[in-house]
């Protein structure tokens, strides 16, 4: 259950901004830890205010969370639920932790909506971090001889990344995005790391995208025109606070696939010698049946060929008794694959006339 | 009578030439007559190999095959008894899949004749008062009448009887002595054409002689 609110919680960060049915409820988050910084055995204040107006249904509230340096959750609360009915709210709390490790703590407020959502749709997660740095009360903050302090550990990471739409056509161009997360959490949330610099390189280009306060981040690129699998990667490269971390996922470039296509010839099954003999030449998807209009096809009659535009008629005389052999070629292009009609014979009669050139006696 | 024939022949082929629209043919009973052509297409393009029949209503009198120029003859032998008379003949093309030859036809009137031919003779020498008799043969005719004939005038008549006639008639006493030419022919009749013969003969005197004085010297 845990697990699965985080990956609804990304599916929340990569769905399109779009649909907005009606007014969504809208809300302020503010987070702040004083003193920003301290020694050990200090105590730290965290004060989160939250103003939420007005969400239709549903409900939301807020989980109120501290870590210490070694990703241990140390405060953990939960404020009541509230729903349509408590609009507008205006709530405020603070807690105080006494800090007995040195490094980085962070304290998170999440507000939680299930129902009516900001971002228009059933459920969104918000989070706000505050930090305050935490010291060695012992180590002198004047920076002299301090002993040798072990350098402050840093908070593993975990980045995710997505390729949308995972296959592309060449030369067209889709979204590399992702997260990036400290996961040095519990193993149910990953707090996002907003404000880092994620490096993306695919096929030998690199573009930079910074996170942004939910730890999203997106970048674009054209597909080239080779056709095949290419690997897009992502990194962190990390900073004093954060281990790097990097992802990878592939892209698949891919022509669209080529549909099939069917020959149609209409043309008359028998005919008289001096007849114009019409045949027509129809391109259809073999699924759908649709004529393609537009498209040049080798119209073979007898020894002859003729290119003709799909969906149009060529008019040949029967000039001589017995058949008229006809077929179509398509030789395909990128839409569409070749395609061949045998097609048959036409066959050219004649009422002969019989003139009389003699009558008379005669052996 | 052969030479006649072919006049008669000649004659119609010109007439055929001078009116290309098909005169009526004349075919004595007993002649073949000939039809040829040519099966064209209709861009006017020869037809061979198809099969062209002749026709009298349901019954096939001849049948051919047309050439590479897509001419044809056929032919068919009228018979001596066959009524007299206009006559349409069909000339049929059946229909010919293998060809892809669709049944087509043309008619061609003839007119159906009957020739009568006499032959007569009589006497090489006739004198004033003979009771004179020709005879002879008709063919094409086996029965009806014949009429001797001289300078126009019919002198006898006689009925024609299994084909052969015998007519008698008395010689005038104003004929003149010399050649006298005698036509025998017959009235024929529709359809009928008659070549009549000539009898040629001559009349003589027999003198009398007359004694008007005897005397002894």
């Amino acid at each position: 259950m845990r697990r699965g609110a985080v990956s609804l919680l990304l599916a929340v960060l990569l769905l399109p901004h779009s649909i907005l049915l009606e007014a969504a409820p809208t809300y302020s988050i503010s987070i702040s830890a004083s003193p920003s910084s301290g020694n050990v055995g200090d105590s730290f204040t965290t004060s989160v205010s939250i103003s939420i107006s007005g969400m239709q249904t549903g409900t939301a509230y807020a989980v109120f969370t501290t870590t210490d340096p070694d990703g241990k959750e140390r405060y953990y609360d939960i404020s009541p639920q509230w729903t349509a009915a408590d609009m507008p709210v205006s709530y405020t709390r603070s807690w105080t932790i006494t800090a007995d490790k040195a490094g980085t703590w962070i304290s998170c407020v999440s507000l939680v909506f299930d129902g009516d959502a900001p971002n228009g749709g059933g459920y969104q997660k918000i989070t706000r971090c505050a930090s305050f740095t935490v010291s060695d009360s012992g180590g002198g903050s004047g920076g002299g001889g301090g002993g040798d302090n072990p350098p402050p550990s840093k908070k593993p990471t975990k980045l995710t990344i997505a390729v949308n739409p995972s296959t592309v056509e060449p030369g067209k161009t889709f979204s590399v995005s992702g997260g990036l997360f400290d996961s040095s959490q519990s193993d149910w949330w990953n707090y996002p790391i907003a404000g880092a610099t994620i490096t993306v390189t695919f096929n030998g280009q690199t573009k930079t995208a910074t996170t942004a306060s939910n730890g999203g981040w997106s970048v674009v690129f054209k597909a080239p025109s080779q056709e095949g699998t290419y690997t897009v990667r992502a990194s962190f490269a990390g900073n004093p606070q954060y281990e790097g971390t990097s992802a990878s996922a592939t892209v698949r470039v891919r022509r669209p696939s080529k549909r099939d296509c069917i020959i149609e010839l209409i043309y008359p099954g028998k005919v008289h010698v001096g007849d114009v003999v019409n045949i027509t030449v129809i391109l259809r998807d073999a699924e759908t049946h649709q004529e393609i209009k537009g498209k040049m096809v080798t119209l073979y009659i007898e020894a002859d060929s003729h290119q003709v535009e799909s969906g149009s008629t060529f008019a040949i005389q029967a000039k001589y008794l017995g058949t008229i052999d006809v077929g179509a070629r398509f030789e395909g292009d990128s839409e569409y694959n070749g395609a061949y009609n045998p097609g048959g014979l036409i066959e050219v009669w004649t009422r002969p006339s019989i003139q009389i050139t003699y009558v008379g006696c005669g052996e | 009578m052969r030479v006649r024939k072919r006049d008669l022949l000649a004659l119609l082929l010109l007439t055929l030439a001078v009116a290309p629209a098909l005169a009526q043919t004349k075919v004595y009973r007993g002649d073949t007559v000939t039809i040829s052509g040519v099966v064209r297409d209709e861009l006017g393009n020869p037809v061979a190999g198809a099969t062209v029949r002749l026709l009298d209503g349901a019954t096939v009198l001849d049948s051919t095959t047309t050439g590479s120029d897509g001419s044809f003859t056929l032919s068919w032998t009228v018979p001596s008894d066959h009524p007299l008379g206009p006559k349409t003949l069909t000339v049929y093309v059946p229909e010919q899949p293998s060809l892809y030859v669709e049944a087509s036809s043309t008619s061609v009137s003839i007119e159906i004749w009957a020739l009568v031919v006499i032959s007569a003779s009589g006497p090489q020498r006739i004198h004033r008062g003979d009771t004179v008799t020709i005879t002879g043969t008709v063919q094409g005719m086996s029965s009806g009448t014949v009429e001797v004939q001289c300078n126009g005038n019919t002198i006898a008549t006689g009925s024609v009887s299994g084909s052969q006639f015998s007519v008698s008639f008395t010689v005038p006493n104003d004929w003149q002595k010399g050649p006298i030419t005698l036509k025998v022919t017959s009235p024929g009749g529709s359809y009928v054409d008659v070549q009549g013969s000539q009898v040629n003969t001559e009349l003589w005197i027999r003198p009398t002689i007359e004694v008007t004085e005897v005397s002894g010297g």
